[in-house]
């Protein structure tokens, strides 16, 4: 192994001027042995697309390469001279195989050129946010993004010379009219949390590129499983890999996949922060991708179940959930015809009171924080997600008291039903 | 990274360009506030930039001294200019020296030139920036012949250097935002007929001193009547999505930022101001990348399509004094004089307090050259 694929610029006296360059960007960082696996279905690219095939043992799984240095080689020292130090293995932090395969594997299930895993979702937040602007920067979201990207956004930002202006990410109209000169980026949530309210993926998109800025989407909810942002015009797609893209709620990991162009752009913020992922967190987020397509299956199902047993149900007030026919945002049905994870949000008619005793009586799902996992989790908003709002603001995005949300895991689904149904008996 | 530049990023633009020309041009603009009667300095800030398919944040400020003789620290519009010239010069070495795997101990590119004086002591209407030239002095172990090489290519791919070589003609307007909408008056305006002088001058200079990578740090002086006033060190850098750390203004805005401050500066005690509120000067320029990088021959290298627009808040009825009242502000600014003239700039590089290289650079010089590498690079190309 000395470096990944792709030519190197080449400076030197028989390169007149810069046009005699020699590197263009390429896929990845890719190396030789690593499978690359375009135009197949999304779970052949889940099992291996990235794949690191050790040529001296030929072991099926890629090795860990337990390591936070390497060798150093001519292409090494042409790297630190030139700067496409991204492409050649030489630090924890700046890269490593096991990095670089599960980037590939996100790459490819995100149909994309390039990814880059950090040591958390808010790790690849903060990172793409400060890489993507510049100071003076201003970024378009919503209240409605997952709380620590709300505290990201208002607490921290205007220290870090960006402003930031929450919209209703629903709404298009406003989301253009709170674009200034000024403006660099769009950031939303493409299934808010916990209403799962749609963002029009699509005109947001068509925006993007009508003003010169940059969309970027935190996919965590859908999975490339279920919706591709690249695809409808999205320039990046970020997720919190702890949650669906790993799946076993025992990696806590980001992700952010795109062109080339970007990815090296935040690659180069992440060396100064910070916030790589280790070899042996790389090595489980790549085990757990391998099952992503069917897990997103059964999650689907399982949310889909529960809405319908919810929907109707004396005790519940109302479901939020793509499924139900008075879903308000039916665009995401177009984008994403096939499923829509494994979340389901409702209102108990009783408030959060009734909510809590709901919780008392539930035996399968776990009472924590978190989602995406292999099993079902619940939790309440307003004591959790969202308690860093007042009341007020709470009801200014729709978190209603009695709100519960659950992440329905990959149990099977009569038994969930049936202990959901047990729990609701009576409230 | 040799020189602190990534030459990666440099070769994967060039070819990013050739496959996506849209990404190659970026539309730098900048703004500045009318200065009141009595007020020794326009104060210019940078607004975000048009760079391919995106937008850059660029949060700066840039100070001028209206009077050769106020009060101020800040550098008057001919000494930004030279600097823009300098810096542009520089940057563009670097590029070229690190193209050719050439470490660079230090460099140096200092602009100097004369500013014609009206018999009242202020710059005459019109005039030309007179002498332009610039020396690069550098400390490294390539041969003179590499000096010479990328010398001569410099004075062919610095944007800010070809806007001197070519004429670059700004366009100027007046918008006027009313109640019912936005009108926009073309303005007219040519240099005004050389006064009567005396033929005195000031001596302008700019001194640019490379740190790392495209951060410079600049100082520039004025000297008149054996005294000389020399700035505090201002920083020059480009946008760190142009491969910069974003630590100041680019030369290209700086050269904007001096263009609307002595606009600004001559215009702002005209009578067809007082109808009307928030008068600004806004400035905006493009560069096509694919020039200076030489990925299309025909793209010029020059930073061009200059442009000014006085926009105002008021009644449209006063849109056509306001015109001419700016088109009279041009006419007797010296910095659009400058840049609407084609110049001949003597160019100097020295190492070791000897110089390696030295001559004059004409437009038609500059043409030639380019014309030579691409003949050059094409036959590379097809063996």
């Amino acid at each position: 192994m000395a470096k990944s694929q792709g030519s190197v610029p080449e400076p030197g006296a028989g390169k007149e001027w810069t046009d005699s360059l020699s590197r263009g960007r390429v896929p990845g960082p890719r190396l030789d042995q690593q499978r690359v696996v375009d135009g197949r279905g999304p779970s052949t690219r889940s099992v291996h697309a990235g794949t690191y095939e050790d040529p001296g043992t030929g072991a099926v799984g890629t090795p860990v390469f337990q390591t936070t240095t390497f060798k150093f080689t001519d292409d090494t020292y042409d790297a630190f001279d030139q700067g496409h130090i991204r492409d050649v293995p030489i630090y924890g932090r700046y890269g490593s195989p096991n990095q670089w395969t599960v980037q590939e594997k996100i790459a490819s299930l995100e149909n994309t050129e390039s990814a880059l895993v950090f040591s958390s979702g808010m790790a690849a937040i903060t990172t793409t946010l400060l890489a993507l602007t510049n100071h003076g920067g201003h970024i378009v979201s919503s209240r409605d993004v997952y709380g620590g990207t709300f505290n990201l956004l208002r607490e921290d930002m205007h220290q870090l010379g960006r402003t930031v202006t929450f919209t209703d990410p629903t709404d298009i109209d406003a989301v253009r009219a709170a674009v200034r000169d000024e403006t660099q980026v769009l950031y939303f949530e493409s299934l808010t949390n916990p209403l799962l309210k749609a963002v029009p993926l699509v005109e947001l998109g068509k925006l993007a590129r009508e003003r010169h800025l940059l969309l970027v989407i935190d996919n965590t909810f859908l999975t490339p499983i279920h919706l591709r942002p690249l695809e409808h015009g999205a320039h990046l797609v970020i997720h919190s890999a702890t949650k669906y893209l790993n799946g076993h709620s025992d990696v806590t990991a980001g992700a952010v996949a795109g062109s080339r162009k970007y990815v090296d752009r935040i690659w180069s913020q992440m060396l100064k922060f910070g916030g790589s992922l280790d070899a042996g967190m790389c090595f489980l987020l790549e085990r757990g991708l391998k099952t992503l397509a069917l897990r997103m299956g059964q999650h689907h199902v399982n949310a889909t179940a529960v809405a319908a047993l919810l929907d109707g149900h004396p005790a519940v007030h109302r479901v939020h959930h793509p499924s139900r026919p008075d879903y308000p945002w039916t665009w995401l049905h177009e984008v994403c015809p096939d499923g829509w994870g494994g979340m389901v949000s409702f209102e108990l008619k009783g408030g959060d009171e009734t909510a809590f005793k709901l919780l008392d009586r539930l035996r399968l799902p776990v009472v924590a924080t978190s989602l995406g996992g292999v099993e079902s989790l619940v939790s309440l908003p307003f004591n959790t997600s969202h308690s860093f709002l007042t009341a007020s603001q709470r009801a200014e995005v729709g978190i209603a008291p009695g709100l519960v949300r659950f992440s329905a895991g990959i149990e099977d689904t009569e038994d969930l039903v049936e202990d959901l149904e047990q729990a609701l008996e009576g409230l | 990274m040799r020189n602190g530049l990534n030459i990666t990023g440099v070769s994967e633009s060039v070819h990013e360009y050739r496959d996506n020309p849209e990404e190659a041009v970026s539309d730098f603009r900048v703004v500045t506030p009318l200065p009141a009667p009595g007020e020794d300095v326009a104060v210019s800030r940078t607004l975000a930039l048009r760079d391919g398919t995106y937008r850059i944040a660029r949060d700066f400020t840039l100070r001028h001294r209206l009077t050769l003789d106020g009060g101020s620290g800040a550098p008057t519009p001919a000494e930004s200019m030279l600097a823009a010239v300098a810096a542009c010069v520089l940057t563009t070495k670097i590029n070229g020296f690190t193209s050719r795997g050439v470490s660079l101990n230090s460099l140096r590119t200092t602009a100097r030139a004369r500013l014609p004086l009206g018999v009242d002591g202020a710059p005459a209407a019109g005039a030309v920036l007179d002498a332009l030239s610039w020396s690069t002095d550098i400390d490294c172990d390539a041969p003179t012949a590499t000096l010479r090489s990328i010398n001569e290519l410099v004075g062919a791919f610095s944007p800010n250097h070809q806007s001197a070589l070519d004429s670059s003609p700004v366009e100027v307007t007046v918008t006027v935002h009313g109640p019912g909408g936005s009108e926009v008056f073309p303005v007219e305006w040519a240099p005004a007929s050389p006064a009567e002088t005396d033929g005195s001058t000031v001596a302008a200079e700019a001194d640019v001193v490379w740190e790392d990578g495209s951060e410079s740090a600049y100082t520039t002086s004025l000297t008149a009547d054996g005294e000389t006033r020399t700035t505090d060190p201002l920083v020059v850098d480009q946008a760190k999505q142009m491969l910069g750390i974003d630590k100041g203004p680019n030369s290209q805005e700086i050269l904007l930022a001096a263009l609307t401050a002595e606009v600004a500066g001559l215009l702002r005690r005209d009578p067809a101001l007082i109808p009307v509120t928030g008068a600004r000067l806004y400035g905006s320029g493009r560069l096509d990348t694919r020039g200076m990088l030489n990925v299309v021959r025909e793209v010029p290298s020059r930073f061009h399509d200059l442009r000014l627009d006085l926009a105002v808040d008021g009644d449209p009825a006063h849109g056509g004094p306001l015109a001419a009242a700016l088109g009279a502000a041009m006419s007797r600014a010296v910095l659009p004089a400058t840049l609407l003239a084609r110049l001949t700039v003597a160019v100097e590089m020295t190492r070791d307090g000897r110089q390696e290289v030295s001559g004059l650079t004409t437009l038609a010089q500059t043409e030639a050259v380019r014309d030579e590498v691409t003949r050059r690079q094409l036959a590379a190309q097809h063996g």
